[in-house]
C-alpha cells in the first residue's frame, strides 16, 4: 500500500510539472466551445420517443443561440400546453448537412418532426466534422463521463494530449517559444438551454472576439469568391440532406439568427447562389431572416457572430411565435 | 457502468467508504450495500432489464430452495430453471440469428418466408449471468452445494458488480461459500488489489484501445490491405482482444479482493501455450471451465470413444463459439477451435507423445505453431460479415492485396508473444511486484501513462457477449 501512496505522488507531482510547464511555455488547454460528440448524440437520443419536436440545427449560432427552455415556457403558454417541443440542435463547428441527416436517420421509424435549419455560412458550406458516425451503445454514463472529461479540460490541459504535449514543448525547445494562439479556454453551460465558450490568448493579451470572428469569416469568404467549388458543392450536399428530410417527411424551416451589422456585410459578399435567399428559394423552404425583423432589431451579439445570452432569451419567444404558426 | 470511466471511480469511493465503515464486511448491511450498488452498476446501461437480472436471481433461488425441498421433483425443477434461463438469452441473443438462418434454409428448399424479425436489444452481460445461475441450480442439484437460504446471498453472487457484465463467470461452489466466510480485510489486500485495479486498466486503457485505432483501420481496409497486413490484422487483434478482455478481469479480480472476495484469474499468459488445450487452460480460463465442467462432461467427455470424444469436443468449441454471438463468424471460429482440439487429440495419441512436452526447440515450435493458428481465428472473430471473415482468411495463405504491414504491428503482437512465452518459466510480474521499488515505478508509470495516453474510451469487447 505504501508503495501504491508513493507512486501516486509520484505521477501527481510529474503531472503538476508538467502541467505547469506547459502553461508557463504558452500552451493552451482544450475546450469544446458548446455541445461535444457524445452530448450531442446522448440529448438527441433522448429525443428518440418522443413526438411534435422542433429541432433547430446548426452550428454554434443555434449552439449559443437557441434558449431551448424560454422557447418551450413560450410555448407552453401559448398553447397551453405541457409539451417541450424544441430541442437545441446546434453544435459548434459543425456540418449542418451531416446534422440533418444524424437526425434524420434517428427517427427513421419515428414521425418525421419539424427541423428548424439557421444560416450560417461555414456551417452550410465549410464545416464537416460532426455529428460524426453514432456512438455504439451510448449510455447515462457515457454522457456523465463525458461532462467530467469536459469539467476536466479547462483544469487539466495537458491530460489525453499527449501529442500535443510533446510538438508544444519540441516547438518550444527549438525556437524559445510558441505562436501566439487564440483559442477556447471556458464553457459556460445556461439553464436556459444554450452553452457559450470564452476566447483566451497564450500571451495573456484580451481576445477580441469579434475581430476574431470576423477574421475567421473574412477568410472564408474570400476563399469562396476566389474559388467557389467546394462551397457549392457542399451546398449541394446539404440540400441533399434537406430534400432527403422532406422526403421522409420532415416540415423544414430556413431561418437566418441575427448577427452583427459587419458580420452581415462580410457575409452579403458570398456570391449570390450561396445567400439563404436563394437556397430557400431553390428548395422551396419557408425563409424568416431575423436580421430583417423589427423585433430583433434590438438583440446584441457578443462577437458579431453569436447572440448574447439575453439576446438568445429574447429571440426565443419570438420564435415560438413564428413556429408556432407553422407547426401547430 | 464501466470500469474505464472517471465517473465509476467516482462512484466507486463512497461506496468504498460505507463499505469499509462497516464492522463485518459480509454482514448483511455489507452484502444488502454491494447488492444496490451492484443494481445501480447494472442499471446505468438500461434499467429495464434489471428485471431480467432480478428474475434470474429469484428464480434460481426459488428452483434451488424446491431441489432441496422436493428430490422426487429435482429432474422437472432443474429443466424448468434451464428452459427459462436459456430460453430467455435465445429469445435475446440468438431470435433473430436462428429465425433467419431458417429462412435461409427455406428459401434454398424454395420456399419463399419472410421471418418475423424483433428489433431485440442484447441485455449487457445475459450470458455471463445465466451462466452464473445456471452453475448454481446445476451444482445444487448434482448435491454439490446446498441451496443457499438467504435470497441476499444468492442475488449478490449472481449480480457481484465486478464480474456482472463481463466475468470472469463465478461458481457458487466458489463465491458462495465467501459469503459466509468473515475475511480480515488487511491493507496488503487492498493494496494488491489495487495493483490490478491498475494493471487491468493500463492494458485496457493504455493498450487496448490505443491498438484498436490501429485494428479497426487494417479490418476497414480488408480488401486492399496484403498479406503481412492480414496476418498484422489478426496478431493485432489478438492483442487488443487479449488486453481488453483481461483488462477487464484484473479490474474485476482487482475489486473484488479490496472487497475482500476472490475471484479466481481468467487468463494465464495464453499466447505461450504449448498445444490447443493449452491455450484453453490459458485462455477465458472461466468459461472454458464452465464449458468443460457443464457440456462436455455431461455429454460424455472422453470417456466413450475417440469418435464421441472427438465429435464433444467439436459440439462444445461450436456451443463456446455461439455463446460468443449470434453469427455465422463465431460460429466458424468455434468450429475451428473445436477442429484444432481434434487434430491436437489424433496427433497426440497417434505419436504417443501424452501430455509431456517434448525437447526444446520442439516445444518452441509447437509454442508458435499454436500462436500462429490461434491467430488466424481472429479474424472471423473479429469480421463483420463473413465475406470478410472468409476473404482476409484466405488473403492470409493465398496472397493478393496491396497494402503492406507495419513493422510496428509485429513488433507489438511480438512483445506480448514472447512475454506469453517467457512467463511459462518465470512469473516476472509476481517477482516484480515484491520489490517495493519496481511497484512504486510501476504504479507512477501506469498512472502516467493513463493520465497523458489513455486511448479513445471504448466499451470492453466482450461486453457485447
Amino acid at each position: 500500500m505504501r508503495s501504491i501512496l508513493i507512486g501516486t505522488l509520484v505521477s501527481l507531482a510529474a503531472i503538476g510539472a508538467v502541467e505547469r510547464l506547459f502553461r508557463a511555455t504558452g500552451g493552451m488547454p482544450s475546450v469544446v466551445p458548446g455541445m461535444t460528440r457524445v452530448e450531442y448524440q446522448w440529448k438527441m437520443k433522448r429525443t428518440h420517443d418522443r413526438n411534435r419536436l422542433v429541432y433547430v440545427v446548426g452550428d454554434s449560432r443555434v449552439g449559443w443561440g437557441f434558449a431551448e427552455r424560454v422557447f418551450n415556457d413560450a410555448w407552453a403558454e401559448r398553447h397551453h400546453a405541457h409539451d417541450a417541443p424544441g430541442i437545441n440542435a446546434g453544435v459548434p463547428a459543425s456540418a449542418i448537412a451531416s446534422n440533418i441527416d444524424y437526425l434524420v436517420d434517428l427517427r427513421a421509424d419515428t414521425t418525421p418532426e419539424t427541423l428548424v435549419v439557421n444560416y450560417s455560412p461555414v456551417g452550410f458550406y465549410y464545416f464537416l466534422n460532426f455529428p460524426d458516425t453514432p456512438v455504439a451503445g451510448l449510455k447515462i454514463q457515457d454522457a456523465l463521463d463525458d461532462r467530467l472529461d469536459t469539467f476536466l479540460a479547462e483544469r487539466l490541459w495537458t491530460r489525453g494530449r499527449p501529442v500535443d504535449v510533446v510538438d508544444h514543448f519540441r516547438e518550444y525547445i527549438r525556437n524559445g517559444s510558441v505562436p501566439a494562439v487564440v483559442n477556447w479556454v471556458h464553457r459556460v453551460d445556461f439553464a436556459d438551454g444554450f452553452v457559450n465558450a470564452t476566447l483566451g490568448t497564450n500571451t495573456g493579451a484580451p481576445v477580441d472576439a469579434a475581430a476574431y470572428e470576423l477574421a475567421f469569416f473574412d477568410r472564408f469568404v474570400s476563399g469562396v469568391r476566389s474559388n467557389p467549388t467546394t462551397a457549392v458543392r457542399r451546398r449541394d450536399v446539404l440540400a441533399a440532406a434537406v430534400r432527403r428530410a422532406i422526403t421522409r417527411g420532415w416540415r423544414v424551416v430556413l431561418v437566418r439568427f441575427p448577427v452583427g451589422a459587419r458580420m452581415r456585410q462580410l457575409e452579403a459578399q458570398l456570391p449570390a447562389d450561396l445567400l439563404p435567399d436563394a437556397f430557400a428559394h431553390d428548395l422551396d423552404l419557408q425563409f424568416t431572416d431575423y436580421n430583417r425583423d423589427r423585433r430583433t432589431a434590438e438583440l446584441q451579439t457578443q462577437d458579431e457572430s453569436h447572440l448574447t445570452p439575453d439576446a438568445a432569451r429574447a429571440l426565443a419567444p419570438i420564435l415560438a411565435d413564428d413556429l408556432s404558426a407553422i407547426v401547430r | 457502468m464501466v470500469f474505464n470511466s472517471l465517473f465509476f471511480f467516482l462512484t466507486l469511493l463512497p461506496l468504498l467508504a460505507v463499505y469499509f465503515s462497516f464492522r463485518d464486511s459480509r454482514s448483511r448491511r455489507a452484502k444488502l450495500l454491494l447488492l444496490v450498488y451492484s443494481y445501480v452498476f447494472y442499471g446505468m446501461w438500461n434499467p429495464a432489464f434489471l428485471s431480467l437480472l432480478i428474475g434470474s436471481s429469484v428464480l434460481d433461488y426459488w428452483v434451488a430452495r424446491g431441489l432441496d425441498a422436493w428430490p422426487s421433483r429435482k429432474r422437472l425443477l432443474l429443466v424448468t430453471s434451464l428452459v427459462i434461463e436459456f430460453g430467455l438469452l435465445g429469445f435475446f441473443k440468438y431470435y433473430n440469428f436462428f429465425v433467419g438462418a431458417t429462412a435461409s434454409v427455406f428459401h434454398l428448399a424454395g420456399f419463399a418466408w419472410d421471418p418475423p424479425l424483433l428489433k431485440i436489444l442484447l441485455p449487457i452481460g445475459i450470458s455471463f449471468y445465466t451462466f452464473h445461475c445456471v452453475s448454481y441450480t446445476v451444482d445444487v442439484y448434482r448435491g454439490r452445494i446446498r441451496a443457499e437460504r438467504s435470497f441476499l446471498d444468492v442475488a449478490l453472487f449472481v449480480a457481484f458488480f465486478p464480474q456482472l457484465v463481463a466475468g470472469p463467470i463465478l461458481r457458487a461452489g466458489h463465491f458462495l461459500p465467501q459469503l459466509h466466510e468473515r475475511p480480515a480485510i488487511r491493507w496488503s489486500d487492498i493494496g494488491d488489489g489495487l495493483m490490478l485495479v491498475l494493471f487491468g486498466l493500463f492494458l485496457k486503457v493504455v493498450v487496448a484501445d490505443n491498438i484498436a485505432e490501429r485494428v479497426n483501420d487494417l479490418f476497414a481496409h480488408w480488401r486492399t490491405i496484403g498479406v503481412a497486413a492480414t496476418w498484422s490484422a489478426a496478431m493485432l487483434f489478438g492483442v487488443q482482444i487479449y488486453m481488453d478482455f483481461n483488462g477487464y478481469s484484473l479490474i474485476a479480480i482487482g475489486l473484488g479482493q479490496i472487497l475482500g472476495y476472490h475471484i479466481p484469474i481468467n487468463f494465464d499468459a495464453p499466447y505461450g501455450a504449448a498445444g490447443f488445450s493449452d491455450f484453453w487452460r490459458r485462455w477465458h480460463i472461466s468459461l472454458s471451465t464452465w464449458l468443460r465442467d457443464y457440456l462436455y462432461i455431461p455429454l460424455g467427455g472422453n470417456r466413450r470413444g475417440d469418435g464421441r470424444t472427438y465429435l464433444n469436443l467439436i459440439i462444445t468449441m461450436l456451443l463456446g463459439g455461439l455463446w460468443h454471438g449470434a453469427s455465422v463468424m463465431f460460429v466458424i471460429w468455434g468450429a475451428m477451435h473445436g477442429a484444432y482440439l481434434c487434430a491436437e487429440r489424433f496427433v497426440r495419441e497417434r505419436l504417443r507423445l501424452g501430455a509431456s512436452l517434448p525437447q526444446p526447440i520442439a516445444s518452441a515450435a509447437l509454442i508458435a505453431f499454436t500462436y500462429l493458428t490461434v491467430s488466424v481465428t481472429w479474424i472471423p472473430f473479429r469480421a463483420a460479415n463473413t465475406e470478410q471473415g472468409l476473404a482476409m482468411m484466405k488473403r492470409m495463405f493465398v496472397g493478393g492485396g496491396t497494402l503492406d504491414a507495419r513493422l510496428a504491428d509485429y513488433a507489438i503482437a511480438l512483445a506480448v508473444f514472447a512475454c506469453h512465452c517467457f512467463s511459462r518459466r518465470y512469473d516476472f510480474i509476481a517477482h516484480a511486484q515484491r520489490s517495493a521499488a519496481v511497484r512504486v515505478a510501476s504504479v507512477t508509470v501506469i498512472l502516467l501513462l493513463l493520465y497523458f495516453y489513455a486511448g479513445e474510451r471504448a466499451e470492453f469487447i466482450y461486453f457485447q457477449f
